[in-house]
């Protein structure tokens, strides 16, 4: 291997995706070139050092702020802000509102039309196809009449007319298109229907569901109680069965610590801090390709929960207690090294990947959810 | 019931009581939606404080993510995990936001001043986990910072990712979900901003 491919691989080479046998030709030539190991080190350090930022702290009042503007602001007022959000430039409210009602007019008048009659293209040849389908205003037809998925609209007619005159559906096209499924519509274009960022980012967002129809916006409600005070009535209430601890769930909000669940009318109890589970630790270990992991349940009267044993580089013991951090508790058994520069750096200033590669001995436990 | 059983049970639970949520909220179940408002807040806030890098505007920003997400609550499919999803609500508005300012949020740090209520952007108080010395805590404060710095120099692509990676801790199948796309452009955009960051830093790391 080169220097110039390692550098290349760097990255993945620290993240461990990085087959095994590039993994290992990365290794050889790491031991042998001290610029390599040198830059490996470099990038460690930054990436160690962006693992150990702390996380700043959201406003106190961050969920009663969400709340208030979820029950304060018209259902417009989210339309136009996604609209205002298209231009570069901030608009003065008065105008932008004053384009609102303009759109909303528009799409009201849209809305009484009779449906679009079948439309015909051309095809390269010049003959006439009649495309069995009246893609944009089924659409349209589907979609709930609220206003403030009118940008959604208006992005889906864009992609729906994009795809008719790039693709040419036919009907049996269309009804594949309709339910969402791209890449059976056009197998051959599939790669490039996948990579169609703007359709998908509105699949992920959440505003376009898969069969094209449009998210309905929910009725705006009424005033929030503040949680806390919903949880003192609750308490109160002789019509919900309540958790003995129930008052203490009460006092222990105010702390931030803990959340109260409501499920079927019955309160409980979990921690905000919460223990990370056996299926997130071997979906963390696989990521990092560890092997050799040993499982062991812990009995009740040391406990209860699950004992993982298993080995890691030295390189990854900040990755490993980074991931785990933000998912939730371990308890370590055995205390982990602190990884520092001067551990794996020579005096010459290269580095030894060698003691990168040590494998350090782990074992820890995932207790039971109190 | 077996161990077996039981340990699979309690695997699930977490999983479930999400989805329980999710199901809750679609029924318009406010305290469901603020069960996990409270779950998620910290890192979508996080996210956007560190793609904006001003403290107001991330909050603005992640109020924005919630009213979005409660309102969307219906369309969302399942197809991605919730936080996924909420990540990717929250990379778009902060990328609307990027563009609405067309500016550079200045980071102003003293290293001796107190924290004010959350209101600076790093925390001077908190100790980085690894420090075993005030000199070497300040030292690792002192990088922290040139690294935020270097890292909100960078365009949108290459800091998002680097945000979503280095500091979210997703992974790259996560991060491609994010951002909708592939696994490859992941890779490459990230080798990139870490090359990018290291050229800016190559003097004090």
């Amino acid at each position: 291997m080169q220097c110039k491919e390692c550098r290349q691989l760097l990255s993945q080479f620290l993240d461990g995706q990085l087959d095994s046998q590039r993994q290992k030709k990365m290794q050889e030539h790491l031991t042998g070139c001290p610029d390599c190991s040198s830059a490996l080190a470099s990038i460690t350090e930054m990436v160690n050092v962006m693992h150990s930022m702390q996380e700043a702290e959201p406003p106190a009042d961050f969920l009663q702020k969400v709340n208030a503007r979820i029950d304060s602001v018209p259902w417009w007022h989210d339309v136009l802000e996604r609209l205002v959000g298209l231009w570069p430039q901030r608009l003065p409210m008065q105008a932008a509102a004053v384009l609102a009602t303009l759109v909303l007019a528009v799409y009201i008048s849209n809305q009484l039309k009779p449906a679009i009659p079948l439309r015909t293209e051309k095809n390269v040849s010049g003959q006439m196809r009649t495309a069995e389908t009246s893609c944009p205003c089924a659409i349209s037809q589907k979609a709930e009449m609220t206003a403030p998925t009118l940008k959604n609209e208006l992005q889906v007619k864009e992609a729906v007319d994009e795809l008719r005159s790039e693709y040419k559906f036919t009907g049996k096209d269309a009804d594949y298109y309709h339910g969402g499924d791209f890449e059976k519509a056009r197998p051959d274009k599939g790669a490039r229907l996948r990579d169609n960022k703007e359709k998908r980012q509105l699949m992920l967002s959440g505003e376009v569901k898969s069969d094209g129809a449009v998210s309905k916006m929910p009725a705006p409600q009424q005033q929030q109680i503040p949680l806390e005070d919903t949880l003192k009535n609750k308490a109160a209430s002789a019509d919900v069965p309540v958790t003995p601890l129930s008052k203490a769930v009460v006092v222990e909000l105010k702390e931030g610590n803990f959340i109260a669940a409501n499920r079927q009318q019955k309160w409980t109890v979990s921690s905000a801090v919460r223990k990370v589970t056996e299926q997130e630790m071997l979906s963390v270990l696989k990521e990092m390709h560890v092997s050799g992991i040993e499982q062991e349940k812990i009995s009740a009267a040391e406990g209860s929960g699950t004992l993982f044993r298993f080995t890691i580089a030295l390189r990854q013991v900040s990755i490993l207690l980074s991931r785990l951090e933000k998912m939730g508790e371990v308890t370590l058994v055995t205390p982990l090294p602190v990884v520092r520069p001067e551990a794996y750096t020579s005096a010459r200033g290269g580095i030894n990947p060698k003691v990168l590669e040590q494998l350090i001995p782990v074992e820890l436990t995932l207790e039971k959810s109190r | 019931m077996g161990n077996d059983a039981i340990r699979e049970k309690e695997v699930l639970q977490g999983a479930e009581e999400e989805d329980s949520l999710i199901l809750l909220c679609r029924d318009g179940d406010r305290e469901a939606f603020n069960s996990l408002m409270l779950k998620y807040h910290r890192r979508v806030f996080n996210t956007a404080l560190r793609m904006l890098g001003d403290y107001s505007q991330a909050d603005e920003a992640a109020q924005d993510v919630f009213v979005r997400a409660y309102r969307g609550i219906q369309g969302f499919r399942q197809q991605s995990s919730f936080l996924t999803w909420l990540y990717a609500i929250t990379v778009n508005i902060v990328r609307n936001k990027m563009k609405q300012n067309c500016r550079i949020s200045r980071l102003n740090v003293s290293l001796d001043a107190a924290v004010d209520n959350g209101e600076s952007s790093l925390r001077q108080e908190v100790p980085d986990r690894q420090s075993a010395a005030p000199d070497k805590a300040l030292l690792n404060k002192e990088k922290q910072i040139l690294i935020y710095k270097a890292i909100r120099s960078l365009d949108a692509d290459f800091r998002v990712v680097v945000v979503l990676r280095d500091m979210q801790m997703l992974s790259y199948e996560e991060i491609a979900q994010v951002l909708a796309v592939n696994i490859g452009t992941v890779k490459s955009r990230l080798f990139r901003a870490r090359q990018m960051l290291q050229e800016s830093l190559k003097d004090v790391i």
